[in-house]
């Protein structure tokens, strides 16, 4: 946050800077699968989705994995095969998630196998979801984009949870606006307020909230590696976009094995509401 | 130990034979300003191959058999001056030389001139002229010691416009940077687009790369000794210069006459101030400037003894309004005394003090909150030179600093989402014995051989971790105040020699290792004031570098034209990187964040210098790599280091067209470095992600770049004189890769695009700068 600030401040001020698109020449790998899963506490189905990457020059268009053979299972011995349900989606039918329990994710495509784990914490309500329009100016928030400076009427909500302690607590954060889901990453820890009262701004860099619009909040309590695969994707997206450029990227630290990209996780959810006005 | 001293001795009685012999000894001082030369010479014409040069205190000591002998003082720039002595009894004698009038019709003195490059023992040494240095086009017509550095072979810039430098393949921070004996932790400001050394100040800059005299250790790569002026001592100057964005003011004169004498130097940016009339709220809210001050006196107490005073503080100011402000900036502090003990026996004494810090301070909204970070060292250093006889030199001392490191403190003003941190305080202690010997055993062989033994030791209080190779906490234990965590010593051999092959032309090797015990984490592309310096730990070993090198040395025509080949070869054990993404700030557990490897960077550098004349100037050119093996990096195979740059060529030219104008010329080009692109990408809970397989397996674009100055020199008279300096930095107006990113194309959300950002093009300047003399 600090880098992109002076960084972005020195840039816009005393230096003549130009952009321009340049085409390199970049190295290409062969596509690799990329896994996209939730297991909540909530009732199913849930589905796990699976493409795969592209080379850089390519359009964003995601090649959907289509006969693959996608297992669930958790560590009390119960296993489903998922139901392929096209377009890449494969969906569970009876599973029902429960926290506490280690599920594990099993994928066979493209004759390779490939799985991850993820332990499901229990849930933690939203005490309360604020809106606050006096925001904007500078920076435009922590965990979301950067760069706005527009002066137009700009929304940042708070969420509020008692975080319940009894050890390291992780937590993301899911804006959806007028059933749109956002792709701004927003997470939290209790690393350093262990059972204290944690607050989340989720400060929209875009200006697309207006009044009337309805916002839901999903708060999903994740483990651990969930919390650094979302941190390092974060990071990932920054890097590429932003101005800031660190000598160390790479891949976000994923749960799945055989060099699989994305992430499945297992997690409880809840959410709030609110209207704007 | 004990039998590398009884060596020394031996070969030093050895050497002694029992002629009566007398000393001369001395200073060699610029006539006009009493500022002491460094590295001037003195040669006895009689004995031929017999000479010695001054060391940083301008002081020299030479033991010759009685008889009569004509000496030759001389220095690069100045007039010689020769001088007959009959030498029955030792001797002070001080020389006064005056600087070369800069008469363009004057018929050069032939005869013997500088021949430093063939016949000194030292290698892979760098030595700027400042003169030279106020001629070279610059970034904002600030002249500046770092940028020309980085001119030479074997020195890289960090990026465009940064005054970060690689030395041999070796990592920005493995650099000692020393003004006045005292470390400088971060040589830049503005973010590296000018360095801390104000060039009105500074006396003399000598860059060691790697080779280094056993004094000096602590950084595995090289070490940049910059002495400041001492000031006039005959008569008060005033002198300045207004520039477009900085202006400088330097007074300096006598505090008695002969005897002792001040100067004080100060720079203040102002870029800031034009942001205030801009109308962009964005703009006229920034803040943006630097300052610094430069101190300096000397007093002579009699005739063996001088003492001297320097301080340097700079501050860097950049900031938003209320919402966002940082400062940072070094503060260095020497006090010396230099002492005769004999006229063959030179000593200086050092109390030094150094201190780095930032402070950041964030209020968004609800959230107010505050960093700050500090290195702080107090370092006792003891210096002796024994001039013993011509055939023998001998140099022994010590230094003991003590470091103390606060890695970070956050304070919130408010209940806001961030909560207090206080990373515990680091603190170590660190030493070096040396001793070494310079031989002359004839003519065409010298040779030095020393060793220093290094020793650090980090200290409790605190609760200390050991993590396992892949990162994770396996240990802790705590340990109370002045416990020792962990102690390592290491000796550092160090050896050069020479041989002469004919009169103009010399093949000179050296092999040295050194310790560094410091380390600065930064894993953004370009420096920032925030990187973290952490010491060696039960984690961090302390980096070890061992550097072989040889090289052919040949001047031409008169020595007006001096020609260097040198190649190197470095091997290095305990090298540090990054794991991905790694968080390096405010985290308790940072050495987590680390892996461990090791590196090796070799190299061939050729230089071709005109030195005297209309046209002086530098060609200097490097093939070289650098690597490193890491393990969890690339699956534990060879790597280019970001700053492996395979091609490096730089030309400088200065052209005397008549007594008003000169014009000078640079011309860079190099390979860009290693980074990490994206070898794909893929879709993720609605973002578009790049995919990346190796690190640092592809290459910024490369890099070229002209500039061109031009200086006039106006009215000049005793009292008066004033010059004009104009240039335009990057004339040629080519985009130079600083960063290239890979967003999402604005126009076309199906694509995504490579977005190169280049900072500078066709930056002119102009600087008036002005000398009064009283």
């Amino acid at each position: 946050m600090i880098k992109i600030a002076l960084i972005v401040l020195l840039s816009g001020i005393l230096i003549s800077s130009c952009q321009k698109v340049v085409t390199l020449n970049l190295a290409s790998t062969p596509p690799q699968l990329v896994v996209n899963g939730f297991v909540t506490d909530q009732p199913g189905p849930y589905t796990i989705n699976l493409t795969q990457s592209v080379a850089f020059y390519q359009d964003n268009v995601f090649p959907a994995v289509a006969n693959a053979k996608v297992v669930l299972n958790d560590n009390l011995g119960n296993s489903e095969t998922l139901i392929n349900a096209g377009n890449g989606n494969y969906n569970s039918s009876v599973l029902q998630g429960t926290p506490g329990r280690t599920y594990t994710l099993t994928i066979v495509a493209n004759g390779s196998t490939y799985s991850g784990s993820s332990t499901m914490p229990p849930g933690v309500p939203i005490q309360s979801l604020t809106i606050d329009s006096t925001g904007g100016g500078f920076g435009g928030g922590y965990g979301g984009g950067h760069g706005s400076s527009a002066p137009a009427k700009h929304y940042t909500l708070t969420v509020t949870l008692q975080d319940p302690g009894g050890g390291a607590n992780y937590y993301r954060f899911v804006e959806v606006v007028e059933g749109v889901t956002k792709n701004n990453i927003y997470i939290a820890s209790n690393a350093y307020q262990v059972g204290s009262q944690i607050s989340k701004k989720l400060s929209s860099s875009d200006t697309s909230i207006v009044a009337g619009d309805s916002v839901t909040v999903y708060l999903q309590t994740i483990d651990y590696g969930t919390y650094e695969y979302f941190n390092t994707l974060n990071q990932t997206i920054q890097n590429a976009s932003g101005f800031v450029q660190v000598s160390d990227p790479g891949n976000p630290a994923s749960n799945l094995s055989n060099n699989a990209l994305g992430y499945f996780s297992a997690c409880s959810v809840r959410k709030m509401s609110i209207l704007i006005k | 130990m004990r039998n590398a001293a009884l060596f020394f001795c031996l070969v030093s009685t050895f050497l002694l034979s029992a002629q009566s012999k007398y000393t001369v000894s001395g200073y060699i001082k610029d006539s006009k300003t009493g500022e002491e030369l460094i590295g001037a010479t003195v040669r006895i014409n009689e004995l031929a191959g017999t000479g010695v040069s001054t060391n940083s205190y301008g002081f020299y000591s030479i033991t010759i058999p009685e008889g009569e002998y004509t000496l030759t003082a001389q220095f690069i720039g100045y007039d010689p001056k020769v001088t007959k002595i009959s030498l029955k009894q030792s001797t002070k004698m001080d020389f006064l030389l005056t600087e070369h009038s800069k008469d363009l019709n004057e018929v050069v003195v032939t005869g013997e001139r500088n021949d430093h490059n063939v016949s000194s023992t030292q290698m892979g040494v760098e030595k700027l002229n400042i003169e030279e240095i106020k001629a070279i086009p610059v970034l904002f017509g600030e002249q500046d010691v770092v940028k020309t550095l980085q001119l030479l072979p074997g020195v890289m810039n960090v990026g465009e416009g940064s005054t970060g430098f690689y030395v041999r393949g070796g990592g920005a921070d493995q650099n000692l940077i020393l003004l006045d004996e005292a470390t400088v932790y971060n040589a830049s400001h503005l973010l590296g687009f000018f360095s801390v050394f104000n060039s009105d100040a500074i006396k003399d800059v000598t860059l060691y790369k790697g080779n280094q005299p056993s004094e000096f250790g602590g950084r595995l790569s090289s070490v940049l000794d910059v002495k400041m002026k001492d000031g006039n001592d005959q008569n008060y100057i005033l002198s300045g210069g207004i520039g477009l964005i900085a202006s400088r003011l330097n007074f300096e004169g006598p505090i008695k006459k002969g005897k002792g004498s001040f100067l004080i130097s100060a720079r203040r940016t102002y870029a800031d101030a034009f942001l205030k009339l801009s109308r962009d709220s964005m703009l006229n809210q920034a803040k943006l400037y630097f300052y610094d001050i430069n101190v300096k006196a000397n007093y002579i107490l009699g005739d063996r003894d001088r003492v001297y005073l320097s301080g340097y503080f700079g501050k860097d100011v950049l900031g938003f309004g209320d919402t966002f402000g940082i400062n940072w900036g070094n503060a260095t502090g020497t006090v010396r005394w230099n002492h005769l003990f004999s006229d063959k026996l030179f000593s200086n004494t050092c109390l030094v003090f150094s201190n780095y810090d930032y402070d950041i301070n964030i209020s968004f909204g609800l959230d107010n909150f505050d960093i700050i970070s500090r290195i702080q060292d107090y370092s006792l250093k003891q210096d002796y030179q024994y001039y013993i006889n011509t055939k023998n030199k001998l140099k022994f001392g010590f230094i003991s600093t003590y470091h103390q490191i606060i890695p970070g403190v956050l304070t919130s003003a408010t209940d806001g989402a961030i909560s207090d941190r206080d990373l515990p305080n680091k603190y170590a202690l660190e030493n070096a014995v040396y001793i070494s010997h310079e031989v002359t055993p004839n003519e065409k062989f010298s040779f030095e051989y020393g060793l220093r033994l290094s020793s650090f030791t980090l200290f409790g209080p605190g609760e200390f971790y050991t993590y396992n190779t892949s990162g994770a906490k396996i240990d802790s234990a705590n340990y109370s105040s002045g416990q020792a965590v962990q102690t390592y010593v290491n000796p550092e051999p160090r050896v050069d020699a020479k041989y002469i092959l004919t009169p103009t032309s010399s093949i000179k090797a050296s092999y040295g290792r050194n310790a560094q015990y410091l380390h600065l984490l930064s894993n953004s592309t370009s420096g920032n004031p925030t990187d973290l310096w952490i010491p060696s730990s039960n984690n961090v070993k302390p980096g070890l570098c061992d550097q072989f090198s040889l090289g052919y040395f040949r001047n031409f025509k008169d020595n007006s034209y001096e020609f260097s080949v040198e190649t190197y070869y470095k091997d290095m054990q305990n090298m540090v990187d990054y794991r991905n993404y790694a968080q390096l700030t405010l985290n308790s557990y940072v050495e987590s964040q680390l892996e461990y490897g090791i590196g090796r960077a070799y190299g061939i550098e050729f230089t071709l210098k005109k030195k005297i004349g209309r046209f002086t100037g530098w060609i200097g050119y490097t093939l070289s790599k650098t690597e490193l093996q890491i393990n969890g990096i690339n699956n534990g195979s060879w790597y280019p280091a970001t700053q492996d740059r395979p091609n490096d060529l730089s030309v400088v030219g200065i052209y005397t067209l008549s007594k008003k104008w000169t014009v000078s010329s640079t011309f860079v080009y190099y390979t860009g470095n290693a980074v990490t692109f994206p070898t794909g990408k893929y879709e993720y809970a609605g973002n578009i992600v790049e995919v990346y397989s190796e690190r640092n397996e592809s290459r910024m674009p490369d890099y070229i770049r002209l500039d061109i100055g031009f200086t006039m020199q106006g009215k000049k008279t005793e009292k008066y004189e004033t010059s004009w300096n104009f240039s335009c930095y990057n004339v040629l107006g080519r985009e130079n890769a600083y960063t290239i990113t890979f967003p999402v194309n604005p126009n076309n959300v199906n694509e995504t695009e490579a977005l190169q950002t280049s900072l500078f093009r066709w930056v002119p300047s102009v600087t008036w700068n002005f000398k009064f003399t009283k």
